[in-house]
């Protein structure tokens, strides 16, 4: 049987969009391994589907296409709705009975973050921490978060990808800010007023 | 006189704080409001009692501020992260069969 003939330069895809493809995959699956594995899968699915490519787009656009249907399976796996549907938040920042009931915990309440345009130095650390705390979320709801934060994908487009209702949908996304703003409190916040006092 | 007028603010502001829903409820309403237009009732009761009360008003401002500074992120962030020499040399011999 006749081998398949590979596309020129295919072996040069690896060293020209390798290194864009594994950052991309990076950011949003937060596990090394995994990133690789994908951006693999991206080089062997693009080999197979070459003939489809219709040169309509650059050979990165098209390589990040794959590889963005490719996080997005995975994303679907790991957003089982029961899950979701049936987690209760174990960290509680109201009080959950008495005349306070609903009230902010007072252990709990948010600090004035304010920052002011020429804190450069304090924006760096914020953005730091934010990729810290971004990088601890539970990867079922920093999925979600993800497509909406950084790729900006709307809410419908969301769930129909992920197949999830919108009521869970913000129902995650409300988890994942209070997480963030929880974390950030404590390692940003926090940790500036203990330098502060 | 100016005792009085304080004395009136902080009652009018109770008397929002016990007509406005209780924070944990506003807190989810301002995280929503980050991904869909809410009702006009919604966003009137979001503003009253952010007025009256400072932590949600800060949670506001604070969701603004993490989601200003996450529009930020980008591949771009990560340009000391790099698929190492064996990984490409392993992901090209397997593109050849």
């Amino acid at each position: 049987m006749e081998s398949k003939k590979l596309p020129e330069n295919s072996a040069l895809w690896v060293d020209e969009h390798g290194d864009f493809l594994y950052r991309y995959a990076y950011l949003r699956v937060n596990s090394k391994n995994l990133a690789e594995d994908l951006v693999q899968d991206t080089f062997l699915s693009a080999l197979k589907s070459y003939d489809s490519f219709g040169q309509r787009s650059s050979i990165r656009t098209w390589l990040v296409s794959i590889l963005r249907n490719k996080i997005i399976d995975h994303y679907r796996k790991t957003v089982r709705r029961k899950d979701i549907e049936v987690e209760t938040d174990p960290d509680h920042d109201f009080y959950e009975e008495g005349p306070m009931a609903g009230r902010w915990r007072e252990d709990r309440t948010p600090g004035d973050w304010d920052l002011h345009p020429g804190e450069a130095l304090r924006q760096n650390e914020f953005m730091r921490i934010l990729r810290q705390c971004l990088e601890i979320l539970p990867e079922r709801i920093s999925s979600v978060f993800i497509l909406r934060e950084i790729d900006g994908q709307n809410s419908e487009e969301i769930c129909k990808e992920l197949d999830i209702s919108p009521s869970n949908l913000w129902v995650i996304l409300h988890r994942a800010r209070t997480q963030l703003r929880r974390c950030l409190e404590r390692d940003w916040f926090g940790k500036k007023q203990q330098k502060d006092l | 006189m100016q005792s009085i007028v304080t004395s009136v603010k902080k009652i009018v502001m109770k008397l929002i704080a016990m007509a406005t829903p209780s924070c944990d409820v506003i807190t989810h309403k301002i995280s929503e409001s980050f991904d869909r237009q809410l009702s006009l009732w919604d966003r009137v009761r979001i503003r009253l009692h952010v007025w009256s009360c400072v932590f949600c008003e800060r949670y506001r401002r604070q969701l603004i501020m993490i989601n200003d500074f996450l529009q930020k992120i980008s591949e771009e962030d990560l340009s000391d992260v790099h698929l190492s020499a064996e990984k490409k040399e392993r992901i090209k011999e397997s593109m050849k069969h």
